[in-house]
């Protein structure tokens, strides 16, 4: 983890040293020879250590400590003192400061003290990805009987070596935030926060502070500085969904943060480093959206390195069964009812259903059957009365399908029904086995 | 931010049509509704009043002219705003709900609609429209529009 380090200290042979000695060690230090332009500094940059001396011209470092604790609470300070000071240092200490330090000092007395700080700094930031990715659940059971979306697992067990961006495309309510957290959790990044955000609910401005953090007073309203998801996200994931809502400025700096792997804070000078993997996801078709200009390209091949479509669930029908028996052994137990089973006229029911909304839906349909039903199994009283008097059907402008791509589908339904048997789907389909052969490997 | 829903429909008696089943579909997926109502403008314009408002304009009576044109059209949308309300009022909706009123055809009326409200996630067109090829040309529909849609009907042996 990188800290950004402020020297404040006017003798220049313990500047110098202590520069040379931090910097060598990879950390990113700015000095100043007073606690005015110490002061003057921290307003215009982030750090996250101070190092100050008690003795200084003009504003000295007790002064500099308050002023610092008043202003900005997060930052960790450190005091050096001259061996006759060392009660003031108790007293910065009591008031909050991280550590104190007499000289002469040994380096590497002050190296152990700033590890102490960086172990710190590691756990409060850990402490904030566990509160802001509460409630996001490790829960990534996914049903897949459907060859489809057994194509799906397929995929995100190829990549679960790789550390590349992914894109999901699919229509609302088909899971893609499930894949996601399946992709992090089955990831080399597991161990690490995984993160989301929902790019449509923020406005630009709200959004960019969310994504990159903010300063103080980098804004109105920005009464303390704010890390941003990217920080905390730091070597986890985090999940971008509705990407497309992303405005065509802020989609220019996210771009230039999957180039350069580093970001600022709005209203922030310095660059800070990105160690981030990014899973983004979209319900609309974004190559009509570059085609248009209203989605960058290059962003869009730099996030678009594996490329993963959800189908809906209309189009996998063979998922509904066992989803609704899993979305039932679910929610029975949280509302703590004896309801084992979905009777055959309900899933007959169910089967018959075009589900515009797809699995959120179905989870959402088996959720209040379970609160309705007074029976051991769902029966169709419990289910709602409209998706039993209308027939819905479902066209997604943007997945139209050409006839060949049908055919090849439709081949695969039948394999998948004679499992993988191809003489026998061949027959099945009246056609010869190079006929088929040459559907199914038609691109 | 909550889904929401286009519950595109045709302004006449058979309006709220299908609505039963976007309501439920707006409580299962939480989202919020819109009503777009059209009305063909062949039910506005009443061959007597556009005769009227002829013969109001030869005689260098613009103002009058233009009134009795608009006269059925603001009838209509009064009427059509007062059953909008009841069917929000009946559905539990009314803090959820928005409608809008337009005159002309369908296709023109939903592509400007959409472009102009981009958060739309579904667009449903009701049973009236559904069926009406003159209404609704479906292949022309997914050319214009870019949002998942969902076409409603009644099979003849359910009842309403």
């Amino acid at each position: 983890m990188a800290i950004n380090i402020l020297i404040a200290e006017d003798e220049e042979i313990t500047v110098k040293h202590l520069v040379y000695a931090l910097e060598d060690e990879g950390y990113s230090v700015t000095s100043v020879n007073n606690g005015a332009d110490a002061f003057k500094k921290i307003q215009q940059e982030s750090f996250d250590l101070l190092i100050a001396d008690i003795k200084m011209p003009g504003m000295d470092g007790l002064t500099l400590f308050n002023k610092v604790k008043d202003n900005y609470p997060a930052m960790e300070v450190i005091i050096v003192t001259g061996f006759g000071s060392i009660q003031s240092a108790v007293d910065v200490m009591r008031k909050g400061a991280a550590d104190y330090i007499t000289k002469p000092f040994n380096v590497d007395e002050i190296l152990l003290k700033i590890d102490k700080i960086k172990e710190i700094k590691r756990l409060e930031k850990e402490n904030m990805a566990l509160k802001v990715s509460l409630g996001l659940g490790r829960d990534t059971s996914i049903v897949a009987k459907s060859l489809m979306m057994k194509k799906v697992i397929e995929i995100i067990s190829s990549i679960m070596n790789s550390d590349c961006n992914v894109l999901l495309t699919g229509e609302s309510g088909v899971g893609k935030g499930m894949v996601a957290k399946l992709i992090h959790y089955s990831g080399l990044r597991k161990d690490s926060p995984f993160l989301a955000v929902n790019c449509a609910t923020f406005t630009e401005e709200l959004l960019a502070s969310e994504l990159f953090g903010h300063e103080k007073g980098a804004f109105t309203g920005a009464i303390a500085k704010k890390q941003g998801l990217i920080d905390i996200a730091h070597k986890g994931s985090l999940f971008l969904d509705e990407i497309a809502e992303m405005s065509p400025s802020l989609q220019a700096k996210f771009l230039k943060v999957l180039e350069d792997r580093e970001f600022m804070r709005v209203g922030g000078v310095k660059p800070i480093k990105a160690d981030v993997r990014f899973i983004a996801a979209t319900n609309q078709n974004i190559n009509v959206l570059v085609s248009d200009g209203r989605f960058r390209e290059d962003l869009y091949y730099r996030l678009n390195v594996m490329d993963i479509y959800i189908p809906p669930l209309r189009e996998r029908r063979e998922d509904i069964v066992p989803l609704s028996k899993h979305f039932l052994n679910k929610q029975a137990r949280k509302a703590n009812k004896k309801i084992k089973d979905i009777s055959k006229e309900s899933l007959e029911v169910l089967m018959s259903y075009g589900f515009p909304g797809n699995v959120r839906e179905l989870e959402n349909i088996i959720e209040r059957a379970v609160i309705l039903e007074k029976t051991s199994q769902i029966t169709p009283a419990s289910l709602p009365q409209t998706i039993k008097l209308f027939q819905v059907e479902s066209i997604d402008p943007n997945r139209i399908k050409k006839l060949n791509e049908i055919g090849k589908d439709y081949a695969e339904k039948v394999l998948e029904h004679v499992e993988g048997n191809k003489s026998k789907a061949a027959e099945m389909l009246g056609i010869s086995r190079t006929s088929l052969w040459r559907i199914l490997n038609n691109n | 931010m909550r889904e929401k829903l286009l519950f595109v429909t045709k302004g006449g008696k058979d309006f709220d049509n299908g609505f039963s089943y976007v309501a439920e579909l707006a409580r299962t997926l939480k989202a919020d509704v819109s009503i777009l109502m059209i009305y063909n403008r062949r039910v506005i314009d009443a061959y007597e009043d556009i005769m009227t408002a002829a013969v109001f304009a030869e005689a260098g009576e613009f103002h009058t002219a233009k009134d009795i044109l608009h006269e059925k059209e603001n009838e209509l949308k009064a009427a059509a705003e007062q059953n909008l309300k009841e069917l929000s009022i009946t559905y539990g909706m009314s803090s959820d709900i928005d409608y809008h009123i337009r005159i002309g055809d369908v296709l023109s009326n939903l592509n400007e609609f959409q472009k102009n409200t981009p958060n739309i996630n579904m667009i449903l067109i009701s049973p009236s429209l559904s069926k009406s090829k003159k209404e609704i040309d479906l292949n022309k529909l997914i050319k214009k529009i870019s949002k998942p849609i969902v076409t409603i009907s009644q099979p003849a042996q359910a009842g309403a």
